[in-house]
């Protein structure tokens, strides 16, 4: 039989174990030992397998051994560095650079080479590592906040898994029992937000606010943006939203998803400190680790060509689980602090962490027709250039993934040739031309 | 020349891929169920392929075929059928 150990380079590459730090893999172990302490009961713990890859998903496995959790210490890279750009918000190039970096990701462990290639040149020049470096140097107190916020994003995504983990044994009927009233609480805040919509004065300032985010968008870029005015949607096609949500709502898949969110968070949090205090901040966190998590699920879809339809009940989907976790969070924080001022606060820091990530990183994503960008700078190279396994090393040395031995002066020397020769105008006259900005995604 | 691979199918189809294994011998490891963050469940299974590549193949084609969805997983890259 081959254990799982033994099938994490076919799975996660060769290279898999070769960059994860044991002081780390220690930690996650520490985590999964004292998340289990909570919701196990007497169930046998999944054992934890640590990598390091672009793939970056935590995913649970099953075999005949048992339970497993292989969990990518890259996840962790990828909290911190979308963290740290919502933190401290650098201009449009620094974006772009590090998104256009995460869709080469992507494209990599599809075995899209000439994607992945594109797109490692094309972060090159969107900004430099110099650029990238002085924009996001932090003060102290924000580096301080930010290694805080990126542990508990990695906590809640292995707890995450943790609950899956409990339900696939059939067990967590508890579980499932708790979360019956944060469903009932998201079914009764969506017939709110029909109603809210109905009222013109709501709709005037939401109207507004969509506007004014529109607004700072073309402000950061620099350029007008061609996309539709997503504020011209109809009340009508505006409750058939809210209603397709009400219907998602029932679904089983997305409920066991919630039931992951919710307890996954409450366990990440409890586990970090017993005080209640600290609750707001770290459900807040959690928050924000789901839509970091759920903007790989975009740039796979992105990759993987799904159709308009399908992005769009992906995007209800991240819609939903999004305000499903922070209702069920705001009503755990009301209940264990019996404090208005605790939950004030705790919207506050979700609201504000909401606004970081779509101004700063969401935005970007949508305004960039990244599958018409991929495909425009692919022409710079043949696919018998990217077949070459030493060229491969120097895809994936540029996306953040090197240390291939057989890396040839050669390979590098081309790719870097291709960098020069695209320019940042080009990139923005791609950018300018783009029509992807839909608000369904 | 050796070449591991996993093959994914959705978990419905596990009993495909256990009829898989059952033609390919020795050459294969046990059935995993796996499930990635926000993804869909698999039934996965790791494979060694030298001798019994061709009998693979022709498998790989006809459930290409017959529109099944499907992935093959080498080196850290899925490619998906």
């Amino acid at each position: 039989m081959i254990s799982i150990e033994a099938s994490l380079p076919t799975l996660y590459g060769a290279d898999c174990r070769d960059r994860v730090q044991p002081l780390l893999a220690s930690r996650y172990q520490s985590t999964v030992d004292s998340v289990w302490n909570l919701i196990g009961g007497d169930l046998e713990p999944p054992s934890l397998h640590v990598v390091h890859s672009p793939i970056a998903r935590p995913t649970t496995l099953v075999d005949l051994n048992g339970h497993h959790l292989v969990y990518d210490q890259y996840l962790g890279q990828m909290f911190n560095r979308l963290t740290r750009i919502e933190l401290l918000l650098p201009g449009a190039n620094v974006v772009d650079a590090y998104v256009f970096k995460l869709f080469g990701q992507r494209n990599l462990i599809r075995g899209r080479w000439r994607q992945a290639s594109a797109m490692a040149s094309v972060s090159g020049v969107a900004a430099n590592q110099q650029q990238i470096r002085s924009a996001l140097v932090e003060p102290e107190d924000i580096f301080g906040f930010r290694t805080v916020l990126t542990h508990v994003q990695e906590t809640f995504a292995i707890a995450h898994e943790l609950v899956h983990s409990v339900l696939a044994r059939n067990a967590g009927d508890e579980l499932r029992v708790k979360f019956e009233p944060v469903l009932e609480a998201q079914r009764i805040h969506l017939e709110k937000a029909k109603l809210d919509l109905a009222d013109p004065a709501y709709r005037a300032r939401y109207v507004q606010s969509l506007k004014d985010d529109r607004k700072t968008l073309e402000d950061r870029r620099g350029i007008p943006n061609s996309g539709a005015p997503f504020w011209e949607l109809s009340l009508a096609e505006d409750v058939a939203e809210i209603e397709r949500r009400v219907v998602l709502l029932r679904d089983p898949t997305l409920i066991e998803e919630g039931i992951c969110d919710y307890f996954g968070a409450i366990a990440a949090a409890e586990t970090m400190s017993p005080d209640d205090d600290d609750r707001p901040t770290f459900y807040a966190a959690a928050t924000l680790g789901l839509l970091h998590l759920r903007l790989i699920q975009y740039l796979d879809n992105l990759v993987d060509d799904d159709t308009e339809i399908r992005r769009s009940d992906d995007f209800d989907q991240s819609v939903l689980r999004a305000s499903l976790l922070r209702t069920g969070l705001r009503t755990d924080v009301a209940a264990r602090s019996n404090s208005a001022s605790n939950v004030a606060e705790f919207d506050g820091i979700a609201t504000e962490f909401n606004r970081a990530h779509s101004s700063s990183v969401l935005d970007q994503v949508l305004t960039v027709d990244l599958p018409g960008l991929t495909k425009k700078f692919m022409a710079f190279e043949t696919k018998a250039e990217v077949d070459d396994p030493a060229h491969q090393g120097t895809i994936r040395e540029f996306l953040g993934f090197g240390g291939i031995p057989s890396l040839t002066r050669h390979a590098a020397d081309g790719l870097l040739a291709n960098r020069n020769s695209l320019s940042r105008e080009l990139i923005d006259q791609t950018v300018a031309r783009s029509d992807s900005t839909d608000p369904t995604l | 020349m050796d070449i591991s691979i996993a093959l994914r199918v959705p978990e419905a189809d596990k009993l495909e891929l256990e009829e898989l294994i059952g033609e390919l011998g020795g050459d294969s490891g046990e059935i995993q169920i796996s499930k990635p963050f926000d993804g869909e469940t698999v039934a996965q299974v790791l494979l060694t392929l030298g001798a019994t590549y061709p009998y693979f193949k022709s498998w790989l084609v006809f459930r290409g075929e017959s529109r099944k969805a499907f992935s093959i997983v080498h080196n850290g890259t899925e490619m998906k059928g």
